[in-house]
């Protein structure tokens, strides 16, 4: 058969060369705009910055620049916020490093124990920050070495050292703010909105699919790992957006209360998902059919016309339909039992009525997610009375034991080299100290550290040849500083342009930072051929030593290490059952899911162990869940069930030493405790207790799966 | 306040902790200029802002510097 196309005479190569220049140059301000956007942005404000910086007269004016390649990104909050952290960390390094050198004058050994102690003790706080507050700690610690360490022998050239450092920095501060949020702003507040939609839309379309059987379990976990790494960009585009000028700080808390409602709810519908399929999975009972009903009319409350909402204002529609499902539920709750009741023995029952429970908390839950979703754009809308009693910050969680790794390798690494630099007698040794301190601290609060020190030095490599040529060949024929901005813009803005690149970012910004550092404009240019050899290679042999302090010191104690995250993991729910607090629900919540982020954190496929520490992770979020209702259920009750609290205890036990012994200790006073609160007439209490016995039971809850995939692993 | 200071032993220009206060003042504007909705009615609130900072930090140095 032929075809329309095929009876045309074939269009000449120029036409069809049109038309592809002509494609590309309607996609071209979708795709490539941005990243020459952002390219134009940083060259006009580090050229702006240096140009400053000479003159004023600075003694090194490439700090200034360098600033502005460090806090480029690509919205203006993220910008700002970054640009805020290194001023505050600058300021608090430079503090430090003058008492340092104040309480040692010349005396090399205290001094390098002090500063170790000191730097390990930023390195931990990153570590344990994770966002861009982890930045600025990263920077206090080292900018006490950078001001320290060349004072040493000088302790007076110390204050003035700290003086111009701060001010270099607040130049190049000052320009890349300006440029990045008056002339080309790009606000982070537009790509929160973004966020937010597909966060809900994705929650709409999991519980829809689930409902109608159309999720397997594996892309369940998927969906909930993906969830969990959502929320948690959410939360730090949010503290970005805080920067921006404009109402989003007023909306700062309704976002946080979204979020919040949208983990609470997912959880809620995750537990009696889980629920059903156990009864699916065990004993072939009548309830899920039973049910189903309802189901169907929940995820038709979800579904408009066309799929879920897709804008808050569509979302209104949502939940008025939410908010007459839940109060039709009782009624319809009560028909199936009628219906059926008579023929169900009592487990089956106890089965049916925590369902229906959990339908109707679910269906509340989505009632007020919608609600909150439905007023962020108006000015003020009813979720600020529900937000106003939220914690006001999702705290980052990093297990201990990672924190603690983190500030021990940073202080071991800069005590050896800064003991080995005062040995040796190698005048560039210093930069290889510092930089080794740099970014043994800035991997360390990063998920995928090598990638971090690989590119990095891939960059710093790559941009050495470049710079001696332009050293040395170009800028000693230069006269000026707009020749000077022509010798350098063009290899500059290669490295800016690298750096949009998300998978190569590190490549570029490495470049920019070597090149700068390596050219060193200032007003009287030096040309040392031999000095510019040792330096260079001292940033790469510093690089190196970073990475191989990460290989040789704790490398299993790195961002996301699986089993770090499970013990935090379990430890978590021990603490859901022991701790006193007015909002340890979201507390729990929060931290359970960025504990889950972090395992999806480097962005890999999932292999099999943290697909179990995941499906683990989520049953211990029911468990966690289900006692923290007992326990408010239970304060709330005026005559206390003493063998309730002595179960939540054994559950803490269990908890905290996860074995098979502790594991049947903890049924049987759960056992025991739902027997009492029947005996007591205790009916609010039952529901949670009969989850958290199903889940213990449950044999896909198992704490020795892990061990087994992990003996598997090694054997493979 | 006058051009220059003594603090501590270090000549630190009297413009410094006027360019603080004003950071500080204009923290407060800001702040107030969102939470009571002047944002909606500027066309560039970042240029608004900075122009904020600018009039703020002219005006106690004008009323402030001897």
């Amino acid at each position: 058969m032929s075809t329309l196309a095929e009876l045309l005479p074939a269009r000449p190569a120029w036409l069809r060369l049109s038309a592809k220049m002509r494609r590309a140059g309607r996609d071209w301000p979708d795709d490539e705009g941005p990243r020459w956007l952002f390219v134009v942005k940083t060259m006009l404000a580090a050229f702006l910055a240096l140009w400053i910086a000479f003159r004023l007269g600075f003694d090194s004016p490439r700090s200034a620049m360098m600033t502005v390649f460090i806090v480029a990104l690509p919205s203006s909050g993220m910008a700002l916020e970054k640009s805020i952290y290194r001023l505050l960390g600058t300021l608090i390094g430079c503090i430090a490093a003058l008492c340092f050198i104040g309480l040692f004058p010349q005396q090399a050994m205290l001094l390098f124990i002090a500063l170790a102690l000191w730097s390990g003790l930023c390195t931990a706080g990153s570590a344990m920050m994770r966002n861009a507050r982890s930045y600025g700690f990263v920077l206090a610690g080292y900018t006490a070495c950078m001001i320290a360490l060349p004072a040493l022998n000088q302790p007076l050239a110390a204050f003035d050292l700290a003086v111009s450092r701060v001010t270099e920095i607040s130049v190049g501060i000052l320009c890349s703010a300006f440029i990045n949020d008056v002339l080309f702003p790009r606000h982070q507040s537009e790509q929160l909105v973004q966020k937010i939609r597909g966060l809900y839309l994705n929650f709409a379309t999991l519980c829809h699919e689930a409902m109608q059987h159309r999720l397997a379990e594996s892309e369940l976990e998927r969906r909930h790992m993906r969830f969990a790494t959502e929320v948690a960009t959410l939360e730090s585009q949010r503290s970005a957006a805080v920067f921006e000028a404009g109402e989003i700080r007023i909306r700062s808390r309704q976002l946080h209360a979204f979020s919040v409602a949208a983990m609470a709810t997912l959880t809620t519908f995750h537990t009696l998902h889980q629920l059903m399929e156990r009864l699916r999975r065990t004993d072939n009972s009548p309830i899920p059919a039973l049910m189903q009903p309802l189901f169907d009319e929940f995820s038709a409350a979800l579904q408009l016309t066309d799929g879920p909402a897709r804008t808050a204002a569509e979302v209104a529609e949502t939940r008025d339909k939410f908010e007459a499902l839940s109060q039709r539920l009782p009624a319809l709750g009560e028909g199936i039992r009628q219906a059926r009741a008579d023929r169900f023995d009592a487990a089956q029952k106890l089965d049916m009525e925590t369902a229906l429970e959990l339908l109707q908390r679910l269906a509340d839950e989505c009632r007020s997610l919608t609600a909150i979703y439905a007023s962020l754009p108006t000015h003020r809308g009813q979720a600020d009375e529900d937000s106003a009693a939220l914690p006001a910050a999702y705290s980052p969680t990093t297990p201990p034991g990672i924190v603690v790794a983190a500030g021990l390798r940073n202080a071991f690494a800069l005590l050896v080299l800064a003991t080995a630099w005062y040995a040796l007698n190698w005048p560039s040794a210093a930069g290889a100290v510092m930089i080794a301190t740099i970014f043994c601290g800035l991997a360390s609060s990063s998920p995928v550290p090598d990638k971090v020190i690989r590119s990095t030095t891939l960059g710093f490599a790559l941009a050495t040849p470049f710079a001696f040529f332009c050293a040395f060949f170009m800028l000693n024929r230069v006269e000026g500083y707009d020749m000077l901005v022509l010798s350098m813009l063009p290899f500059l803005a290669f490295g800016a342009y690298v750096a949009t690149w998300p998978r190569h970012a590190g490549i570029g910004i490495g470049f920019n930072l070597m090149f700068a550092q390596m050219v060193a404009p200032e007003n009287l240019m030096r040309f040392n051929a031999i000095s510019f050899i040792n330096d260079s290679a001292a940033q790469i042999i510093g690089l190196l030593i970073a990475g191989l302090m990460f290989a040789l010191i704790l490398p299993e104690h790195r961002q996301g290490s699986p089993r770090h995250v499970r013990e935090a993991l379990w430890h978590e729910t021990a603490l859901a059952c022991i701790t006193v607090s007015s909002h340890l629900r979201h507390e729990f919540e929060n931290r359970m899911r960025d504990l889950l982020s972090q395992l999806g954190g480097a962005g890999t496929p999932m292999d099999e162990a943290t697909r179990v520490i995941v499906n683990e992770a989520m049953t211990l979020l029911e468990l966690g869940h289900a006692a923290i209702g007992l326990r408010r259920a239970l304060t709330a009750r005026a005559r206390p069930v003493s063998e309730v609290q002595s179960g939540i205890d054994t559950l803490a036990q269990y908890f905290r030493h996860p074995g098979p012994d502790t594991r049947q200790a903890a049924v049987a006073t759960i056992d025991a405790a739902m027997a009492a609160c029947r005996a007591q007439g205790a009916a609010e209490l039952i529901t949670d207790l009969h989850l958290i016995h199903t889940c213990l039971l449950d044999p896909a809850f198992d704490t020795a799966a892990l061990a087994s995939v992990e003996e598997n692993g090694h054997a493979a | 306040m006058p051009r220059e200071f003594d603090f501590l032993g270090a000549l630190v220009p009297g413009l410094l902790p006027v360019f603080l206060l004003s950071v500080l003042v204009h923290i407060g504007l800001d702040w107030a200029c969102g939470h009571y909705g002047v944002y909606r009615y500027v066309w560039h609130r970042a240029l608004f802002r900075i122009c904020l900072l600018i009039c703020v930090f002219g005006l106690l140095s004008a009323l402030l510097i001897r």
